[in-house]
């Protein structure tokens, strides 16, 4: 009360303002909210330093912005310089250097790519060729299409025994819109134990256990002018399509390429949706490509080559890979001496499970 | 870059000493060499397996970090890190001879001058022996 006299007597000097705001500062001193703890940042700490304090062990190398060691997550607003040399998608995700960190308000955070448990509704299955199904899942959470989430292996019928609970990722094909229904695109493997249970045991109603979602392979309004890649094999199409309705929501204005690639044609799906979305935006190019007896409207030859071949200039591109390790390592290094920057490669890489393989 | 450094070294430095890092643009300088030091390794079949990873995001992450580093930017690295994260790749003097290479290679092709290119090499070589686990 008093200082506010003495700023009002003395007229709005600068100086005074900014003791006023410091002390103002001092007197609700910041908290970090981390792992049901709540840690008070002493003056002129960062969030690293803080939480270190507390006897946290937080990763951590060059203390100075650039290693990225000590990336934490948020939800709450993030002082600029904390997100200084992230991605836009890094960013969209409320990911932020522990180190550069000075918040001025209290802040909850989390280790990054922590996910919580939470429970979905099958609300419809359909097989979009012989052995692919679409899972539609009723959930209540946010996602950016393209990211992934883990599928829970829990039979309802297991018969007594409690069963060891599975996780199998899935990318997300569907745009996070009012509903909030996301689409998993399962391919069922004879071997596979999650795809199985999930392509021929489970039924529309069914609750089903989820990790939320993860992962960095979206779309952002900071792709917006740029020309868009995407090229996949198999089930691949999943977090691409997913991608290519955000853009097409979107306006995205420049260039789109999807390279679909599968072994034979009846790899292949949502062909029809496809190329009806081809015929009606302009500049959305769909390629199918196989390894063996193209039909007609098809390409045979090998994914990469064909990229290779119709793309050998990518300076200033965004570029989306998503399928076998083996395929992203190759494509993605030549997409990068096509003249892509890293940080505008996105790919998602479907590790197979061993020996139950289930993407 | 170029421009910069150009503007740099055609101003007399009266002030205070500028470090490398600051000298030839700082972060800014980090990624204009880093895409480029990158391609080096990728395509130098001596040492390009240590690179060749599907997460490739996160291996430019680490040359920016290396980079960052030569050019005496702000790190906390110790040889003590320098050893322990090389340890188990067994390198040899050809590798790291290559990555100086690879090094020198990406500051010419900006053109950074000699006596700079210089004293970057030496701050390389300090860490050797910490790299090459000797």
């Amino acid at each position: 009360m008093l200082s506010k006299i003495t700023r009002w007597m003395t007229g709005h000097s600068e100086k005074l303002d900014s003791q006023l705001s410091l002390k103002e500062q001092e007197t609700t001193m910041p908290v970090i909210n981390y792992q049901d703890t709540e840690v008070s940042i002493a003056n002129g700490e960062s969030v690293l330093e803080a939480l270190e304090g507390a006897n946290f062990s937080i990763p951590f190398s060059c203390r100075a912005g650039v290693c990225h060691s000590c990336m934490l997550q948020t939800e709450d607003a993030i002082p600029e310089q904390a997100q200084n040399g992230l991605t836009a998608n890094q960013i969209a995700q409320g990911y932020f250097l522990a180190c550069s960190c000075y918040p001025e308000k209290s802040i909850t955070v989390k280790n990054k790519d922590e996910s919580d448990l939470v429970v979905g509704t099958i609300v419809d299955k359909k097989m979009l060729n012989d052995t692919v199904l679409g899972l539609r899942i009723q959930v209540d959470f946010r996602w950016f299409p393209g990211q992934y989430l883990s599928v829970w292996y829990s039979p309802s019928s297991s018969g007594g025994q409690a069963e060891v609970s599975i996780p199998r990722s899935y990318s997300i094909a569907s745009r996070c819109e009012a509903e909030k229904i996301v689409e998993l695109h399962i391919k069922r493997h004879e071997q596979g134990l999650v795809s199985r249970w999930l392509v021929d045991d489970t039924s529309v109603g069914d609750t089903i256990n989820l990790s939320s979602p993860l992962g960095n392979c979206f779309y952002t309004d900071e792709h917006a002018q740029k020309p868009l890649l995407m090229a996949c094999t198999g089930t691949g199409l999943a977090p691409l399509y997913g991608i290519l309705l955000e853009a097409l929501a979107k306006n995205h204005s420049a260039p789109i390429y999807l390279y679909a690639a599968g072994g034979d044609p009846s790899h292949l799906y949502y062909q029809e949706e496809l190329e009806q979305l081809a015929q009606k935006y302009d500049n959305f190019t769909y390629v199918k490509a196989v390894r063996r007896n193209a039909t007609q409207g098809i390409i045979e030859q090998d994914v990469v080559e064909l990229v290779k071949e119709k793309h050998p200039e990518l300076n200033g591109w965004k570029i989306f890979l998503c399928g076998s390790p083996a395929m992203i390592k190759t494509l993605q290094r030549n997409c990068f001496f096509s003249g892509a920057a890293v940080s505008d490669i996105l790919v998602d890489a479907f590790e197979m499970a061993v020996p139950a393989t289930d993407k | 870059m170029l421009d910069f450094i150009k503007k740099i070294f055609s101003k007399p430095s009266e002030e205070k000493p500028m470090s490398i890092y600051e000298k030839i643009g700082g972060e800014a300088a980090v990624d204009a060499a880093v895409d480029i030091f990158y391609k080096k390794v990728l395509a130098d079949d001596r040492i390009s397996h240590f690179f060749d990873t599907v997460d490739m995001a996160g291996m430019i992450q680490k040359q920016k970090s290396f980079l960052t580093m030569a050019f005496g930017g702000p790190n906390e690295y110790t040889g003590k890190d320098m050893r322990e994260a090389h340890k188990h790749m067994s390198l040899t003097e050809e590798h790291f001879g290559a990555v100086a290479e690879a090094l020198v290679g990406t500051l010419n092709e900006l053109s950074v001058p000699q006596d700079i290119i210089d004293e970057i090499v030496a701050v390389a070589l300090s860490v050797k022996d910490d790299v090459l686990n000797k």
